[in-house]
């Protein structure tokens, strides 16, 4: 678990992050405007990895601290404060809030601590539908952004992608530090972890704050960037779904597997998007059905099984899935 | 062995609901030896166990440990402070190897916690040796039969460098040469400095193994002394095998 | 006199509350499937009620059995093809499937039948009862009937019927039931089937009384799971137990706060409950 990265597994993360810092100097508006979308979705599965991959606690939260960066840089800038700045506040909102919350909620076990996170994020979506200073169900106007489009995309981009970096490095740290090794010990056997010495209730509340951090500066990337908010844009359960869907598709638990998963999730949500506008949601459906019966594990997984057992075999891995959880 | 107590108990008390399950209970362990704790089932001895160690922490009475109440600490500072058990139905960490299960003993437990990863894998590989499952260290743990899991429970706990481990009941569903195999196991960590509480059912092993018997009957203590003079003793064989038996065994004196 | 009104309307609202929620609350308590399509078997429900009001004229109380039964072939596929497969794959993986396939069937119900709201009304829609000054309208109070008979007919189904008392026995000891000769993939099916079709009855019930729409499944599903989480899991009576504190909490809630603030109120018991009590006031082991 969490070994040391060979030579070919660096050379291909830094090839990626080369990549995405020259990416808008080769592609159109477009094309940057997508992997925007990208990142961000990214940023959420790594984020969300934190507490419910690595820590084997379930959350729903991403959605309540993306939505809470969101207005968190959507009224600070409205009372002044600059980009950057109203980044930082929500960020350090978040981590209360998670602290806060994570204390009481963090004590509760499987599907109950999931519930749990299903109710804040709803119940942050309904205060933020009729508080004052949220405008309510009208929702809030943002400070429009000085510049032209090509500023605007490239401006959004490397903010988004600042981000990111951050997100997968704090993860890539926590897994190479007895930190990591904690979590994954109360994902696997609570009581066991507690006995070999773990503090689990300070692991979990890590955990949990670590998952609030980045979704919410994300959000508040996002909020500039649309100019407008409104509860159910990011309030929206549909973004936790999506980031747990992703890590399962890349590998709960693993470093790569979310970023993996965000990456071809997003893009094969795109290419339905355009292809099939009226229904992508259904195919998206579809594939997130196909996901659970068949790759359950992640990806990672069944690269690893077909590494072992030949490319040939790839169906009866998949098949092989499908039987491993039935009645 | 010294007279030192390194873990001391004094009317330690644990109910459940109506259930009395150890009743102002005190007992010690000196420095250095095997006690070996026995009952008929339900006597109270992994409660007192999970007393010990923080997991049911008692209703009354006060746990020593190295001069120091603990029956109040969380079960991660207990750990901490040198206090390793193993579970009586094992519980590894399933889906790591058994050497990252190791390591986890190494990374948090008290001698030294190592914050180097790469030196608790070391150490991990070290304790694997010990118990011999070094040939088992990068399977699942999953994937190891149950004699295997009881030897890297026993592994993990070691890996903690622990002044004093507690042992429920490790030969469970082992055959007789896994037991002999356990049994050397546990003299060698002996003779290694660790202080050892051993629960146990086989008689044989006790006998064997211990330089002094606890035995439990109802959550109190019936009878406390060498070996041999536990196993004459009246209470003691009444408590496990009935008033018959006895009064049989006094007949035969 | 306006508290008591509220208190008359918080009653009538929590017995609908109650059999929207029960299907639910079998499911995750026999099964611990969180099944995010209970709220589509509900809108389902209602919408097999409106078409059949409106294209062959059948009363809507009368095409409540109907209602029931297509849920529950529906629901008995869904759990017999699909669910069975991951059944023992850790808990959210039920909650992720289901709501895959959640996404479709919605999609499905919007490009058919847009995304209007439709509610049905009876000829006799208008008539309401007075009693001592309280106004009770006689559809919300059959609601009401209907929903604590249908609550009731569950009861007796698990506790009188063979087929009851083997869906109980799974919960208890699944490796036992399979052993004794329950076929546990049928038992399984059945169960959520029944829980569809409870789903599917409340649904028409709830198209007769209110407006439904295909997005109105969210909604049906967040108040399922405040429910089944205030009121405890496992047995009948938490779900009316939850039923009914949520309509109070939320009518006095709107009276107090406003009425934008009343689902807050909900969301605010689910979390508070979690805190102090997460097996809810009446939760139980298996399922009575």
């Amino acid at each position: 678990m969490f070994s040391r990265w060979s030579s070919l597994q660096w050379f291909v993360v830094g090839a990626g992050v080369l990549g995405l810092v020259v990416l808008p100097f080769f592609t159109e508006n477009d094309a940057i405007r997508k992997w925007m979308d990208i990142l961000m979705i990214a940023i959420l599965a790594i984020s969300w990895n934190f507490i419910g991959g690595l820590t084997g606690y379930p959350s729903f939260a991403p959605a309540a601290f993306f939505g809470l960066g969101a207005y968190t840089t959507a009224i600070f800038m409205k009372a002044g404060f600059s980009f950057f700045t109203t980044l930082a506040f929500g960020a350090g909102l978040g981590a209360l809030i998670a602290l806060i919350l994570g204390i009481p909620i963090l004590r509760l076990r499987g599907h109950y601590f999931a519930i749990a996170t299903f109710g804040v994020a709803e119940f942050f979506r309904e205060l933020a539908d009729n508080l004052r200073i949220t405008g309510g169900g009208d929702g809030i106007n943002l400070p429009q952004i000085v510049g032209g489009p090509d500023y605007f995309t490239r401006f959004f981009y490397y903010s988004m992608l600042g981000v990111a970096i951050l997100a997968f490095l704090s993860q890539y740290f926590v897994t190479r530090h007895r930190v990591g090794f904690g979590l994954v010990a109360i994902r696997e056997n609570e009581d066991a972890a507690e006995m070999v010495g773990i503090d689990t209730t300070k692991y979990k509340i890590i955990a949990f704050v670590l998952s609030s951090v980045f979704p919410a500066m994300g959000g508040g990337v996002y909020a500039y960037r649309a100019a407008f908010l409104e509860p159910i844009d990011v309030f929206d359960i549909l973004f936790s779904i999506k980031a747990i869907v992703m890590s399962m598709l890349g590998g709960v638990g693993t470093v790569m597997g979310p970023l993996l998963g965000a990456f071809i999730m997003e893009y094969i949500a795109d290419f339905l998007w355009s292809q099939f506008t009226e229904f992508h949601t259904i195919f998206f459906g579809l594939i997130v059905v196909l996901i659970v019966l068949f790759i359950p594990n992640g990806l990672m997984a069944v690269f690893q099984e077909a590494r072992q057992k030949g490319f040939g075999s790839l169906g009866g891995i998949f098949l092989g899935n499908i039987k491993r959880f039935r009645i | 062995m010294n007279n030192k107590l390194l873990l001391e108990g004094k009317g330690v008390t644990k109910r459940f609901g109506g259930l009395t399950a150890v009743s102002g209970l005190d007992f010690f362990v000196r420095q250095g030896e095997i006690l070996g704790l026995i009952g008929p089932n339900g006597a109270g001895k992994t409660t007192l166990i999970n007393c010990i160690t923080g997991m049911n922490p008692p209703e009354a009475g006060t746990v020593f440990f190295e001069g120091r109440p603990i029956e109040k600490l969380k079960p991660h500072v207990i750990a901490r402070l040198g206090v390793a058990r193993t579970f009586q139905i094992v519980q590894p960490f399933p889906s790591l190897t058994a050497r990252d299960n190791v390591v986890m003993g190494a990374l948090f437990g008290s001698g030294m916690p190592q914050k180097n990863i790469g030196r608790a894998r070391g150490i991990a590989d070290e304790k694997l040796e010990f118990v011999g499952l070094s040939a088992q260290a990068g399977r699942l743990a999953s994937q190891l039969t149950l004699a295997e899991r009881k030897r890297l429970e026993f592994a993990k706990s070691l890996a903690a460098e622990p002044k004093i481990l507690l042992l429920d009941e490790v030969n469970a569903g082992l055959n007789s040469a896994e037991i002999k195999m356990a049994i050397d196991l546990i003299r060698k960590v002996r003779e290694q400095g660790v202080t050892i509480l051993v629960i146990e059912h086989l008689m044989k092993v006790i006998m064997d193994l211990s330089d002094r018997v606890l035995v439990l009957h109802h959550g109190e203590k019936i009878a406390e002394g060498a070996p041999r003079t536990i196993a004459a003793d009246e209470q003691v064989i009444k408590a496990y095998l009935g008033e018959k038996y006895a009064a049989l065994a006094e007949n035969l004196k | 006199m306006l508290y008591g009104q509220i208190f008359v309307n918080s009653i009538l609202l929590g017995g609908i509350y109650a059999c929207i929620a029960v299907g639910f609350s079998l499911v995750w308590g026999v099964m611990s499937i969180l099944n995010i399509l209970h709220g589509t078997f509900l809108m389902l429900g209602g919408y097999v009620t409106f078409w059949l009001f409106t294209l062959l004229g059948v009363d809507p109380f009368l095409s409540i059995p109907i209602a029931a039964a297509s849920m529950f072939i529906l629901g008995y596929a869904i759990q017999r093809g699909l669910i069975n497969q991951i059944i023992r794959a850790p808990m959210f993986m039920s909650l992720i499937l289901t709501f895959g396939l959640q996404l479709i069937f919605v999609r499905l119900a919007i490009f058919f039948w847009t995304g209007d709201f439709r509610s049905v009304q009876p000829s006799y829609a208008s008539f309401s009862l007075s009693f001592f000054g309280l106004t009770i309208p006689f559809i919300r109070a059959a609601i009401f009937v209907l929903g604590v008979l249908l609550t009731g007919a569950l009861f007796w189904f698990m506790g009188r019927t063979r087929t009851g008392r083997a869906i109980r026995a799974t919960r208890m000891d699944l490796d036992s039931s399979q052993l004794m000769g329950v076929n546990i993939a049928r038992i399984y099916a059945i169960t959520f089937g029944i829980g569809a079709a409870v789903a599917g009855a409340s649904g028409s019930l709830v198209g007769v009384g209110f407006a439904i729409s295909p997005v109105s499944d969210v909604e049906f599903l967040s108040k399922s799971f405040i429910i089944c989480t205030i009121g405890g899991l496992g047995n009948i009576a938490g779900a009316l137990a939850g039923g009914l504190i949520l309509g109070l909490a939320e009518n006095f809630g709107a009276l107090f706060l406003g009425p934008g603030l009343q689902n807050a109120v909900g969301y605010v018991l689910l979390i508070l409950i979690l805190i102090v009590r997460p097996s809810g006031l009446l939760g139980r082991e298996g399922f009575e």
